[in-house]
């Protein structure tokens, strides 16, 4: 039971998050915006608020990413263990929300575009960005296919994290990010897997309980590291580096490695040259 | 590309930040030994490079004249000193104070504790001394101007910190949300700083501490005061650990510790009742020397058969315990001495003190963008001399936190990494906090509806106690490393 009520809640965090975004995406004309756009701001940028889970997976997605980078020698000696360690490096955070991630980048000092195709979100990300102090943060509302266009191979590393769960078409979302990226440059996603653990904990118990809104969840959405990897590997010449297993435990509001991918999951993969 | 017009609340913010408020990373209010430790720590760590932070005293600047104390042949001490544990040490071995410490041969090591009390009678006192013998040292004497001095020095030496003196905070504002600052202004000066975290070391009367939301503090006053002196000591002469020994003992009305300071001189804590500690406080020299000697050797009267009552038991519970603890620690001799007393020959003019004695613990070490360090956070009766030691585990707690969490990318107050510190230093402190209370409570009782009979029982099952269980030795010598004061 304890091990249900562990996913739940994992599950629990993530889709709040993604309720909002995806109630926000929709329903952009809303009459009580500044309203809904005040309380969200307050929602995003509190760390002990409903989407602590996100604040609180930073450490761990950034010293992902950071790794990543330091297997592919991107990173420049004199900056490895400081908070210059991403400097001279530039990042893509598709999908960036109000800019949990992408503002934990910055104040790593690297160059960070955050997209996002929901406008209020960018716009709490942007109103808060003011608290980084001369840092290197630039945000746009548009989705990876627009900002391609103008975008191709433009970026050393890409990131898209708790993101692709939400994404229809997948493979035209993944391509875009590809296509953004440098050869040689790093894909790093984090997504929750497809199992039936994940069916059973979100979808059934989850929602049965009223723990979610009924019908939050779309888990034929959500991808399976097996088949994020062959749509890297097949459709975008990719190499898969890593594919790390998650949890995150409620109790504590800590994330953790673990061997099993069953319930969430890191990936890596290098573009070819 | 699509970028979103600036909303007013960000509008708010941009002119909030270029006002003249001046604006520091990290900003420690409270100068005294934690504060300023937390100032060098801070600044050390590879994250914090290149940050700024602002270090406010209250009181005023003092010149700690460390180069005269060298060499000097005749030296005085000041009486207030700290037992430092090891990984205090090491905390001032990082910064760089530890350093200048040992130059000016600030520290003296002690290499036993011996604490008795005064029921033993005539069972010779045996069961009631306690020897503690480490091949390393347990603690060193430090007087808390020479870790003071040692940690301006290294302070005024960084680039990173500034320090105002004469800055007492009377005015801390602390924001709902990480969105904003936290704010905070001094006595008799205009100026508004603000902060990305504000670091509360301002002692155990914290402004800090009272501005954080839901703050519960729990205290309470023990109705003692602590006497401090420096004295003059005359003590055996075959000790091989002589001038390395700290004496306690548990006193009728309280707690008596002797750190040791050098061959001849020691610094005193003694514990007693308020009215007692008026009254020897207006002693001349003389008569205090004689009411100190009196308490040291006292050996209470106590009619025979509770005499032998507290004999069996101290027994029969040193017998139970001594199953339970394989005590294979080489830290802990279990020897049995007969101990005898230092005798007091002088005390150093004008250096009779007195301090109240109280406990009290904050429930809340951290807010949104604020933490508290030091005796801010908790204060302990002196008793096990672990006041400033726990202060110094927090600096080393919380910046090790900062640290992590700044390399990960977090904003310096972030409050996942003040969390962390909290749920750390709190597991470490109360326990210890806890301990220290309670053996107070055993020890350093006077209370009068209790026959003393009764009480000095209590006292040798509690020594006895102390003795047979590894993990209350454990607790007050080579764990927490703390001297009893
Ligand atoms: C009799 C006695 C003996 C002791 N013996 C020992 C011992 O042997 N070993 C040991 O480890 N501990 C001992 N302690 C405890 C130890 O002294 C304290 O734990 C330690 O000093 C706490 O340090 P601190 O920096 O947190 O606070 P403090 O030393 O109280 O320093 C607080 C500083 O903040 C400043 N300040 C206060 N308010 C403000 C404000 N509003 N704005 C700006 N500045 C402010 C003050 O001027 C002061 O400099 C003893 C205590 C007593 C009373």
């Amino acid at each position: 039971m304890n091990f249900i009520t562990k996913k739940r809640n994992i599950s629990n965090s993530i889709n709040v998050f993604r309720f909002i975004t995806q109630d926000f995406a929709k329903d952009t004309i809303n009459p009580n915006e500044v309203e809904h756009h005040s309380n969200l701001k307050d929602i995003w940028w509190k760390s002990n608020g409903p989407l602590n889970a996100l604040h609180s997976f930073n450490p761990l997605r950034i010293s992902f990413i950071i790794n990543g980078l330091l297997n592919m020698k991107k990173i420049e000696t004199k900056n490895i263990g400081t908070r210059q360690s991403l400097k001279n490096i530039k990042i893509l955070d598709v999908g960036c929300g109000g800019g949990v991630l992408t503002e934990a980048l910055s104040r790593l000092d690297s160059n960070v575009t955050g997209i996002d195709p929901s406008k209020e979100l960018i716009s709490i990300a942007i109103d808060h960005s003011v608290i980084l102090r001369n840092k290197n943060i630039k945000y746009l509302n548009e989705s990876i296919e627009e900002h391609m266009k103008l975008n191709v191979e433009a970026y050393d590393a890409i990131v898209t994290s708790e993101v692709l769960e939400h994404i229809s078409n997948k493979y035209s979302f993944l391509t875009s990010c590809v296509e953004c990226l440098k050869p040689g440059g790093s894909l790093f996603i984090t997504t929750p897997n497809r199992t039936f653990c994940s069916w059973l904990s979100v979808v059934k118990i989850g929602e049965q309980l009223n723990f979610i809104p009924k019908g939050t969840h779309q888990w034929e959405k959500f991808i399976c590291p097996h088949e994020l990897q062959s749509i890297l590997e097949m459709n975008c010449q990719c190499d898969t580096i890593a594919i790390n297993g998650l949890t995150y435990n409620p109790f504590t509001n800590r994330w953790c490695w673990t061997d099993s991918t069953d319930i969430s999951y890191a990936l890596h993969a290098v573009k070819g040259k | 590309m699509n970028m979103m017009p600036m909303k007013l609340s960000a509008v708010r913010l941009y002119s909030s930040l270029s006002s003249n408020k001046k604006y520091y990373d990290v900003i420690i209010a409270g100068g005294g030994m934690v504060g300023c430790a937390m100032a060098s720590k801070l600044s050390q760590e590879p994250s914090m490079c290149g940050a700024s932070i602002l270090l406010l005293e209250g009181g005023l600047k003092k010149d700690y004249a460390l180069d005269t104390k060298k060499n000097s042949p005749n030296r005085s001490y000041s009486n207030r000193v700290s037992a430092v544990s090891k990984s205090s040490v090491q905390l001032l071995q990082s910064v760089g104070a530890w350093q200048i410490i040992e130059d000016i041969k600030g520290c003296n090591a002690v290499k036993e504790m011996r604490i008795w009390n005064s029921g033993g009678g005539q069972s010779g006192g045996a069961n009631n001394v306690l020897t503690f013998n480490n091949d390393n040292d347990l603690a060193y004497i430090v007087e808390n101007d020479n870790i003071l001095g040692a940690l301006y020095k290294q302070i005024h030496d960084d680039p990173n910190i500034t320090v105002h003196y004469d800055s007492r905070v009377n005015q801390c504002n602390l924001p709902e949300t990480p969105s904003e600052m936290a704010t905070v202004k001094v006595a008799n000066a205009e100026t508004t700083y603000e902060t990305s975290l504000l670091i509360g070391s301002d002692g155990y009367g914290s402004k800090v501490r009272s501005a954080i939301n839901d703050q519960q503090y729990v205290s309470w006053e023990y109705g003692q005061r602590a006497i401090v002196a420096t004295l003059n000591i005359q003590s055996d002469e075959d000790d091989i650990y002589k001038g390395h020994v700290a004496w306690q003992k548990f006193a009728q009305l309280g707690p008596i510790a002797l750190l040791p300071l050098d061959n001849q001189i020691c610094s005193l804590v003694w514990t007693t009742s308020i009215e007692e500690a008026q009254r020897l406080i207006n002693l001349n020299d003389n008569e205090f020397i004689q009411a100190l000697n009196d308490v040291l050797s006292e050996e209470k009267e106590l009619n025979k058969s509770s005499m032998l009552l507290a004999d069996d038991v101290v027994r029969m519970v040193t017998t139970v315990l001594s199953k339970f603890s394989q005590s294979n620690n080489n830290n802990e001799l279990h020897k049995v001495v007969k101990s005898v007393p230092p005798i007091i020959t002088g005390v150093t003019e004008n250096s009779r003190g007195s301090f109240p004695l109280g406990f009290g613990h904050a429930c809340q070490y951290v807010g949104q963008r604020v933490a508290l360090v030091g005796d801010a956070a908790h204060r302990i009766h002196p008793l096990a001399g672990q006041g400033v030691n726990l202060g110094f585990n927090d600096v080393i707690e919380l910046s090790d936190q900062l640290n992590k969490s700044l390399l990960t990318g977090a904003d310096i107050g972030d409050l996942n990494a003040l969390l962390n510190y909290e749920t750390a230093a709190q597991r470490r402190n109360v326990p210890i906090m806890l301990g220290v209370d309670g053996i107070q409570k055993l020890y350093g009782s006077s209370n009068n509806f209790i026959p003393p009979a009764i009480m000095t029982l209590i006292r040798n099952v509690g020594i006895a106690f102390c003795q047979s269980a590894s993990s209350m030795k454990k607790a007050l010598s080579d764990k927490a490393s703390g001297l009893p004061v």
